[in-house]
């Protein structure tokens, strides 16, 4: 983590332990509730659903339903307190099979909102490979979320600059907040767009330390019609 | 069902237990298999997502998972259900940081057979994992209480124990209850609101998944099924219906 001006450094450290503090035991303590809530939705499922009638039937499916948002928001505290102290394992990783790899669990999300997801040429860079697919993975649900209903466009794109590669994920979604680009990568900063895959609001704070714990930068600016565009710089493979 | 080991089998029983540790921690994990690996346990795989804990759980077939609560990808009651369902003889057994047992209790309802708090102290895990293997219930004595009281309300033939593991449907089972307290054909259909041909269908379906072939079988095999739950003698955790 980068440490602030004027010798700031050891109290942002702080502050982000704090952070991955709160998040974990949040996480943990929702999780829970989660858990069982759901173990009891299951036991209706599979064991009760015939007994129920319609209106039954569709409270069941709007519990579940809610329950599917709170293990996002789980996920998301369980993987953004997990990052600090995750062990790195570096290689060369082929990036459009990290964006392939990365739409895998978001096809239903960018079908419901009818969402061209458009994959240019993208150049290898070096990192650890879950990470760079998880990078992927916010990057293009934060643009879907901010997209909303939809329709919309996702472009990702990439091209080397130097010993980098500059990766973008373009979207004509939402605009960038009042607090523009950087406030966009606060932990709990209000998402762009909204709906269920926002999850705990902390998708570009996660791409923050993904980029920051490969020695890169994450930056975003706003679209030239619409939407906002998000910028990551990894290193590239040779 | 518990039965006496074949030579094989008791050959099988001295092998050391095989256990996959499922934490999103990977210095938890670490902790739990240094103490189980201190203990004579071989833990096989180790899993981070929930995910992971099912497909290596129907890979290796091990004999126990030792499964956290709170994982990504898929919560340890969601996993505990998925291996269940392939591989009913897997023991699972939750290991959390809290000592909640509304939590544990459902982990019981999703089949594991046992409940722990992290801070039980992992000495004392070896013990229980084999304990869970030989087919005691890994409870602490809190849940225990709640399960004896629950068993307490149940009438003292057993008529309404489930366990949570069987073959029957909810709907076969409630069958069986009738057959139980006596009632004919008609007599459940009236009960339970369905035509005497769909009750005949659902006790056609029961006796082959009991593997008997008369319906006062059927509910001598029932009465064996719950006197063995009544005791918790180590052939499964029951459930109350009326409690469910």
């Amino acid at each position: 983590m980068a440490p602030s001006a004027g010798g700031g450094g050891a109290a942002h450290a702080s502050a982000d332990e704090l952070l991955d503090a709160f998040a974990a035991r949040t996480a943990h303590t929702l999780g829970a509730g989660v858990g069982v809530a759901g173990g009891y939705a299951s036991l209706l499922r599979e064991q009760h659903a015939e007994r129920l009638d319609a209106d039954g039937l569709e409270a069941l499916g709007g519990l579940e339903g809610g329950l599917g948002r709170l293990r996002l928001v789980v996920e998301d505290l369980l993987e953004l307190s997990a990052l600090a102290t995750r062990e790195l394992s570096v290689e060369p990783v082929d990036t459009a099979a990290a964006v392939a790899a990365a739409t895998v669990g978001l096809r239903a999300p960018l079908r419901a909102a009818r969402v061209q997801l458009e994959v240019g040429a993208l150049p290898a860079v070096v990192g650890d490979p879950a990470l760079v697919e998880r990078l992927f993975h916010h990057l293009i649900r934060g643009a879907v979320a901010a997209i909303g209903r939809g329709p919309g466009r996702v472009a990702v794109t990439g091209r080397p600059r130097g010993a980098g590669v500059h990766l973008e994920v373009a979207d004509d979604g939402a605009p960038l907040g009042p607090e523009g680009a950087e406030g966009l990568f606060a932990p709990f900063a209000a998402p762009r767009g909204g709906g269920p895959l926002v999850g705990a609001g902390v998708s570009m704070a996660i791409c923050r330390r993904i980029a920051e714990r490969h020695g890169g930068s994450v930056s975003a600016r706003a679209g030239e019609r619409a939407g906002a565009t998000v910028v990551v710089v990894l290193a590239g493979a040779a | 069902m518990r039965h006496l080991p074949t030579e094989s089998e008791g050959d099988r029983a001295h092998d050391p237990l095989r256990v996959i540790v499922a934490d999103d921690d990977p210095l938890a994990r670490r902790v739990v298999r240094d103490a189980l690996e201190a203990g004579g346990i071989v833990v096989i795989a180790e899993a981070a997502t929930g995910r992971e804990a099912v497909e290596l759980s129907l890979y290796y077939k091990p004999d126990v998972v030792l499964m956290d609560l709170v994982m990504p990808d898929g919560d340890g009651i969601q996993a505990t259900r998925r291996i269940l369902a392939e591989e009913p003889d897997v023991e699972v057994v939750i290991l959390t940081a809290t000592d909640d047992d509304d939590v544990g209790l459902a982990g019981l309802r999703a089949g594991a057979s046992g409940f722990l708090c992290k801070r039980v102290g992992v000495d004392a895990l070896p013990r229980a994992l084999r304990g869970a293997v030989a087919g005691e219930a890994v409870v602490s004595r809190r849940l225990t209480m709640r399960l004896v009281d629950s068993m307490r309300k149940v009438s003292p033939d057993g008529a309404g124990i489930r366990p949570v593991r069987s073959p029957l449907t909810p709907r076969e089972w409630e069958v069986l209850d009738l057959l139980c307290a006596g009632q004919s054909t008609d007599g459940i259909a009236e009960a339970l609101v369905l035509s005497s041909e769909t009750v005949r269908s659902h006790i056609k379906n029961l006796l082959r998944k009991l593997g008997v072939s008369s319906r006062q079988a059927a509910v001598e095999e029932a009465r064996r099924m719950r006197a063995g739950l009544a005791l918790v003698d180590g052939e499964g955790m029951a459930t109350h219906a009326a409690a469910a």
